[in-house]
């Protein structure tokens, strides 16, 4: 039977270091970072410095999360050129990720007394609201599911949504995330001694944690033949997608890497890749002790003697840990290196962990042509998602899956 | 795809139900299946596990969907140990998920300030801490998901696992689904006018008066056919298909029409072979959204087909009440019948249907779940017996 291959048709960016597509594809170039001091709130720690997103008042009177989703949304349709063709709305589904949700909005209803205002906020906190709210205002009449699972949660909806394709349940989906900067999130993982003093710099061996960020980015994906119908501009093929426990902690990754280990291999077995194949891997890499340590045991599980060799980075730095919406920002981030042709670098790391014996790009962006990728993404719960991509028509990709049906 | 996947272990944790054996029997004789209540359904700490010193971390959804979960792994006859622990996975759906947990450290940061709140609290402020608690307690190290898509994400847990299976990735699936009450979540539902002040579940009537909310967590074993043929387990039934659609108008009937259709035509059957209906049918004004979605997928055949209302015994559990129907559906099938109900005292002509008392013995072969929630969500389940 042939296999339904699925692809990227258009994209949708909020970071802090980019509102728009052409100018994430531009600041991953240039390394340019979105980290400065958090506005929204009063961190009341000393440490104040966060990835916050400005975002237009379109959508004022819904929860930040949702606005950050829906402006993300509106780009990525405009993007794909998708809703120029008739009956869009009635064939698209829609697959968000978030970790925190509609934290902010439960923080309000907490905190008030007013009858009505508390009806309004009832509304929003579930974590559906967010796609919900995105349905409503692109009129989608397709599939709408929410997923979360913490930090690989866009990852999720990402994997969920092709497999809708697959399955023949949709030829269009709306698929990715948003999380936005809370109280919650900031005083936690202050208390939880994850977050670091200085700078995010992983793998470095001076790491010493994260830095938190927000935004949404919503990727379009549709099946290949419907694509080339209407002719649609193809960023990348996504091959497959993997997701395994760890079965270790709570909050801290399996030493062994060995959840997300299975989550690559899954990852590379359904997009017929061969470890060999993989030119370029985005890691998580948060810049946590754990965390790096562990996704590199996972990279020489994988990769065997390329672990050291394969460019790898991670954009954190540039635009914090967007937690829910980490998985799609670089997976995005990521097809748009493949398509300008370089790596983006992993700001702030200079001196590698020597656990962390990795081809980590560092300083300024590596020029690269490269025509397949993996992106990973672990979260809390021992939670691990893998996506891998391919250039969209690849001479080598071709070339290799020619001998493979011989 | 050809690979069967079935229901091998079920467990119903309710404030009335623990095992799967209690769950049929609450509902097999029409004297318990409704339900009148003077104070919240919550399930009694005394039928909570207490988990191993290692998880004591764990927050009560963690608590309710590990009680669950092992309650169903034991009626499966299963044991895990046995098996390749990357052969095995887990989903788990939450309409609110950790909401209650994310309300208590918020509070707390209110009263004491950001830089005092309680790390232990915080770690489980992500829904799918309860997923990974599960996955830590029975060294499951599969495939792993945490769906939110409202009071249908316990049917999107079983469709994960379903899919897992039938795509050749895992032979053994533990999915389910839990929510709690919270004081947040009552206080909302009551300005809202969603609970029924009679304290009387009453589906389909026309004098029913809102929903009583719920808790608890259900979970179901799936294995890929043959795996559990091997292992010689009991099998309650074949899950055929789950759709799932939604709507952004208020009216779902439509959306629910389309996911029943949708699971009907993946099962490879159609509306002419629906046995029983087991449906999600709260009480509230929605049933009429149910009603009319029956209705017009079912035609005139509607009337005669048996259903049960296992809201009316067990309140809205909210996501759990996709698997708990689930559940039931899948031991109508295996026990070969459907339990007579009561019928409502009024009718609602709105609602389309007219539902009868009689029980069914004719051994159903094929079970229909739908199931509707206030967000515009809509899925439906398709079990099919077992030969």
């Amino acid at each position: 039977m042939k296999r339904t291959r699925v692809v990227v048709t258009g994209m949708g960016i909020l970071s802090s270091n980019a509102s728009s597509v052409s100018e994430y594809a531009d600041a991953l170039r240039a390394g340019r970072s979105g980290i400065r001091d958090i506005t929204q709130f009063d961190t009341a720690f000393p440490f104040k410095l966060g990835g916050e997103v400005e975002v237009d008042d379109a959508d004022s009177g819904l929860d930040r999360v949702s606005q950050l989703a829906a402006n993300a949304a509106r780009q990525a349709l405009a993007d794909s050129a998708l809703d120029t063709a008739d009956g869009w709305r009635e064939e698209t589904g829609l697959c968000i990720g978030t970790s925190r949700g509609p934290a902010i909005s439960l923080e309000r209803l907490l905190g008030s007394t007013c009858e009505v205002t508390n009806k309004t906020l009832f509304e929003e906190i579930p974590f559906h609201s967010i796609a919900r709210n995105v349905g409503r205002i692109l009129g989608l009449s397709g599939p709408m599911t929410t997923v979360t699972m913490a930090c690989v949660s866009s990852s999720l909806a990402i994997g969920q949504a092709f497999d809708a394709i697959r399955r023949g349940r949709a030829n269009v989906m709306l698929a990715g995330g948003a999380d936005s900067l809370t109280n919650l999130s900031f005083s936690g993982f202050s208390l939880l001694r994850a977050m670091t003093r200085s700078v995010c710099r992983p793998f470095d061996a001076r790491r010493d944690g994260i830095i938190l960020g927000e935004g949404s980015g919503i990727l379009v994906l549709e099946e290949l033949e419907h694509a080339r119908a209407r002719g649609a501009r193809i960023y990348a093929e996504i091959g497959g997608w993997g997701t395994a426990g760890d079965a270790h902690h709570a909050t801290s990754p399996s030493p062994d890497g060995r959840g997300l280990t299975l989550a690559m291999r899954t990852a590379l077995r359904q997009s017929e890749l061969m470890p060999e194949e993989i030119e370029h891997v985005n890691l998580h890499g948060t810049g946590t002790a754990t965390n790096d340590a562990s996704e590199s045991q996972a990279m020489h599980r994988v990769f065997g003697s390329r672990a050291s060799e394969i460019p790898v980075n991670s954009l954190k730095p540039m635009i914090g840990h967007t937690l829910g919406a980490a998985g799609v920002l670089e997976l995005a981030g990521t097809i748009l290196s493949m398509h300008g042709g370089f790596v983006a670098p992993t700001l702030n790391t200079e001196e590698l962990d020597p656990a962390c014996d990795l081809n980590v790009v560092r300083g300024e962006s590596l020029e690269l042509p490269f025509r397949t990728l993996l992106s990973t993404k672990s979260a809390f719960g021992g939670a691990n998602v893998a996506i891998a991509a391919r250039s969209y028509g690849a001479p080598s990709t071709a070339v290799s899956m020619i001998q493979r049906s011989n | 795809m050809s690979r069967q996947v079935v229901i091998t272990g079920i467990g119903p944790l309710t404030p009335f139900t623990a095992e799967s054996v209690e769950l049929w029997e609450l509902i097999r004789s029409a004297e318990t299946q409704h339900l009148t209540v003077d104070a919240d359904c919550r399930v009694s700490d005394g039928n909570i596990v207490l988990p191993s010193p290692q998880l004591r971390q764990m927050d009560r959804l963690g608590r309710l969907a590990l009680t669950a979960a092992e309650s169903a792994i034991h009626d499966a006859h299963l044991s895990l140990a046995t098996l390749d622990p990357e052969e095995v996975g887990i989903a788990l759906g939450s309409g609110y998920g950790c909401l209650s947990t994310n309300a208590d450290y918020l509070e707390g940061i209110r009263d004491r300030g950001p830089r005092r709140g309680n790390p232990t609290v915080f770690q489980n402020t992500v829904t799918n801490a309860a997923t990974g608690y599960l996955s830590i307690a029975k060294d499951i190290r599969g495939p792993n998901a945490t769906m939110c898509s409202g009071w249908t994400a316990g049917l999107e847990a079983l469709d994960f696992g379903f899919y897992q299976i039938a795509a050749g990735r895992v032979e053994t699936m533990i999915v389910g689904s839990a929510d709690q009450l919270f004081p947040t979540l009552l206080d909302g539902f009551q300005t809202r006018g969603h609970l029924s002040a009679s304290r009387r579940p009453r589906p389909y009537d026309r004098e029913r008066d809102g929903m009583v909310l719920s808790e608890g967590s259900c979970f179901l074993v799936l294995e890929e056919l043959e795996h559990a043929k091997r292992r010689n387990a009991r099998i309650y039934a074949e899950v055929a298909a789950v759709g799932h659609r939604s709507t952004v108008k208020g009216d779902a009937s439509y959306a629910l029409s389309e996911a029943v259709l949708l699971a009907l035509r993946e099962a490879d059957g159609s509306p002419e072979d629906v046995d029983v209906i087991v449906s999600g049918a709260s009480g509230t004004a929605s049933d009429r959204w149910e009603g009319h979605a029956m209705a017009s997928t079912l035609g005139p055949r509607v009337d005669e087909v048996p259903m049960l209302f296992p809201k009316a015994a067990l309140g809205e559990t909210m996501a759990t009440a996709g698997p708990l129907a689930v559940a039931l559906a899948a031991m109508a099938l295996y026990n070969g019948k459907v339990p007579a109900v009561q019928s409502p005292a009024m009718h609602d002509p709105e609602c389309r249907l007219r539902i009868r008392a009689t029980a069914a013995d004719s051994a159903p072969e094929l079970a229909l779940v739908p199931l509707i929630d206030d967000h515009g969500n809509a899925a439906a389940a398709v079990l099919r017996r077992y030969e």
